[in-house]
């Protein structure tokens, strides 16, 4: 579409494809908005409240060519995975959920010790993660921040107060890497970590009955709070001493450019009106959460109340759902209640009963970049870079978890080798992308 | 002056000729015409897209449109600190394609050709063809499946067989992704790629065989001396072609096979190109390394068919 300028009226969502985006606003293919904003009050209203979020998407000469999808929920972004440990097992073991490092080994190692026995399957998997290239799910970080390292994914960077950190050459990453590399040669977790793709990784979390006695994700159907075995567990103390810490997501706008109209539309002005109403809170309540009745409904006293059945109901349900980060929405949780908080167990009380003291300060979270950050060059650079050091760090780490190499001895090497493939210059243009949202 | 018209009327009588025998066959023509305008239209038309290797090419700015950046995109890639490793790794992958794909047909089809027994023979060319329409994503599907570490097909006979004890690592060995990647390519055609010399080796003319019969030559004698020189232009032509070819390793089956673990020896330039050119929209940058790996392969061609022809084989041109 964007290479063959063939443009719809409108569209809305369109992932992925920020550069081909820009590129089209660029060269006057797609309308500017500014001058439509009287006919969107609510979208006004929204950017008005969230000053953020609109120099998100504002351009530098003070251009808005798209309006966002951002969804302001605490509970949604607030928490990137729930570790769940499966509570039935640990009952039928007599064992408490794991407070430190320690105690998380034995567990998991009675769970594989116990294999066949009660409602241990003989194929039990104690602890199910699986390396993936750069996606945060369901992954290695888990155990990393539990160290007081803190890791969102696999870029391994993060920010503190402004300065760009790179956790990869960080040598307190040694001992967590250590601990997983015990967990693999003791069995504890599966081999096939370096292979499994995520349809893999969901079936296996969400499989009934369980088969998996820890896992991290958004998700999981089987949740305690819905009758399920999964209960949430803080990160364990290690010896390291640091304060642990749990995954959190930035808040702000989740796309820059979810609603776009082109220059081909014959009415601007109710493609903005369609934008405006898909804005309204309570359209967005069912772009986000789904059709009201089924994902959530109006309380007694006529407030949206979300159902805490939903998340079971997913699969079940696929057609009432809303298309969530794929659509357009403009929500923020002040706008209806979410019983789930009260509900033990589940992800929503999770977050304030259980990580709330582990979740990194907000300056340490790496902030949600606005439209523009670098110049074409730059950014080519920058991709160069990113694959030459990020593919290197990835597979020497998996070989470490794996039992090739020594990482104490080869940590040196390691350090110069990142050395040698750009370093310097990767951090120079990773602070000048951020300097981008700090220095504006 | 009398040679001069001589000659012209020589020429206007030939192509006077020329065109008697085109309307004379205007139906063959016509027929020539259809793959030929899909040639312009397709494969010569679209070259002219090779300059966006030297633009800052922007979609909607179209081709003629983008900035013009000159070498920018091959220095950048020839810089790489990895392009030693792409490039071996594609070498590597494809050499050892070839070495042993290339042999295993032919062998194939003579023993197919030699078969006494034609619903053995049948059976033999069904159960070989039919891998080949496995699609790819399917196939890969497949390796993951049955070498998966602990619960795979092969790691759970193994065990059982006492041949290894845990879980089978060859996934997570990066000496062994060659060895699967390339024996599984040849699993999947083996059948496939015999089918042309299969039809070669029926052109031989039986009086041969008959007159070796007669002179007493057993039936390797045969293969030997009738079967395989007959096929050689066959094998010489594929051979070039293939050796043309030997950078363009396919895409899909190489990138769906990569994990972490034999990431240092899966990494090949189709995989690249994608990765860091067509993920993050730089097209520019996929058609420059396309283009010198399109150069490279002219070259392979060029020179394996001069050798052909110095070796007195027929070359393709």
């Amino acid at each position: 579409m964007y290479a063959s300028r063939d443009y719809p009226d409108i569209s809305i969502g369109l992932v992925n494809v920020d550069q081909a985006k820009i590129d089209a606003m660029l060269a006057g293919d797609v309308v500017r908005l500014n001058d439509y904003m009287q006919y969107a009050p609510n979208v006004e209203a929204f950017l008005n409240e969230y000053p953020e979020i609109r120099a998100q998407i504002t351009f530098p000469d003070g251009s808005i060519y798209a309006f966002p999808y951002a969804f302001l929920d605490e509970v949604s972004y607030g928490l990137r995975d729930v570790w769940l440990i499966n509570r039935t097992w640990l009952d039928e073991l007599n064992l408490e959920i794991p407070k430190t490092s320690d105690e998380f080994l034995n567990v998991l190692r009675a769970f594989r010790d116990n294999a066949g026995k009660g409602t241990i399957p003989q194929e039990v998997i104690p602890y199910y993660l699986r390396f993936v290239d750069a996606g945060p799910i369901g992954s290695i970080y888990d155990v990393i921040c539990a160290f007081g390292v803190y890791v969102y994914d696999g870029s391994f960077g993060i920010v503190d107060n402004g300065t760009f950190i790179f956790q990869a050459i960080n040598p307190d990453i040694k001992e967590p890497i250590k601990y997983l590399a015990q967990m693999y040669s003791e069995k504890l977790i599966p081999v096939s970590m370096f292979t499994d793709d995520s349809a893999t990784y969901y079936s296996v979390i969400n499989s009934i009955p369980p088969i998996v006695g820890c896992s991290a994700g958004y998700h999981n159907g089987n949740n305690y709070a819905l009758g399920g075995s999964y209960y949430p567990m803080a990160p364990f103390q290690t010896p390291s001493g640091k304060k642990p810490y749990t995954r959190t997501q930035a808040r702000g706008a989740q796309r820059n450019f979810a609603y776009m109209i082109y220059k081909n539309c014959v009415d601007v002005v109710a493609a903005v009106k369609l934008a405006n109403y898909m804005a309204s809170p309570e359209v967005s309540m069912e772009m986000q959460w789904g059709i009201e009745g089924y994902a959530w409904k109006y309380n007694d006293k006529g407030q949206p109340e979300l159902n805490p059945e939903w998340v079971r109901d997913l699969e079940e349900s696929g057609p009432y759902n809303g298309p969530d980060n794929l659509g357009f929405a403009l929500l923020s949780s002040d706008f209806y209640i979410n019983p789930s908080i009260e509900l033990e167990g589940h992800r929503a009380w999770a977050l304030y009963n259980v990580y709330y003291d582990y979740l990194p300060k907000p300056t340490l979270t790496y902030p949600i970049l606005p439209a523009f950050t670098l110049d074409d060059m730059e950014l080519a650079r920058l991709n160069d870079l990113n694959e030459d050091i990020l593919k290197y760090v990835r597979t020497t780490i998996a070989n470490w978890i794996a039992g090739k190499g020594n990482i104490d001895a080869e940590w040196d090497a390691y350090i110069k080798k990142i050395e040698d493939l750009g370093l310097d210059e990767y951090l120079t243009l990773q602070q000048k992308k951020l300097d981008s949202v700090y220095k504006r | 002056m009398s040679t001069l018209t001589i000659s012209k009327t020589k020429i206007k009588n030939r192509f006077r000729n020329t065109a008697k025998l085109m309307r004379q066959n205007a139906g063959l023509y016509l027929l020539i015409m259809l793959p030929l305008i899909y040639l312009a239209l397709f494969h010569y038309a679209p070259i002219y897209g090779i300059t966006i290797a030297f633009k800052n090419f922007k979609p909607v700015y179209g081709i003629t449109g983008s900035p013009w950046i000159g070498l920018y995109h091959f220095k950048r890639f020839f810089s790489q600190t990895r392009f030693w490793t792409i490039l071996r790794n594609t070498f590597v992958l494809s050499t050892y394609s070839l070495l042993a794909g290339f042999p295993l047909p032919i062998i194939f089809a003579i023993m197919l050709n030699s078969c006494r027994f034609n619903k053995l023979k049948k059976m033999a060319q069904t159960i070989s063809y039919a891998p080949h329409f496995i699609s790819t994503v399917v196939f890969v599907g497949l390796i993951n499946i049955f070498f998966s570490p602990t619960l795979g097909l092969i790691s759970q006979i193994f065990n059982k067989l006492g041949i290894i004890e845990g879980p089978l690592m060859t996934l997570l060995q990066k000496e062994a992704f060659p060895h699967l990647y390339v024996w599984s390519g040849v699993w999947k055609d083996l059948g496939w790629n015999s089918i042309v010399y299969l039809a070669a080796l029926t052109g031989v003319d039986p009086n041969l065989h008959e007159a070796a019969v007669v002179d007493g030559a057993n039936k390797f004698q045969r293969v030997w001396h009738i079967d395989i020189p007959s096929i050689t232009p066959t094998i010489v032509t594929i051979l070039i072609l293939n050796c043309g070819s030997v950078l363009n390793l396919g895409f899909e089956k190489v990138f769906l096979m990569q994990n972490q673990m034999n990431a240092e020896v899966s990494e090949v330039i189709s995989t690249y190109v994608y990765k860091a050119g067509l993920v993050n929209i730089q097209y520019s940058y996929s058609a420059a390394i396309g283009l010198c790996n399109s150069v490279v392969n002219f070259i392979l061609l060029m020179t394996v068919d001069r050798i052909a022809k110095m070796i007195g084989q027929h070359g393709l041109f």
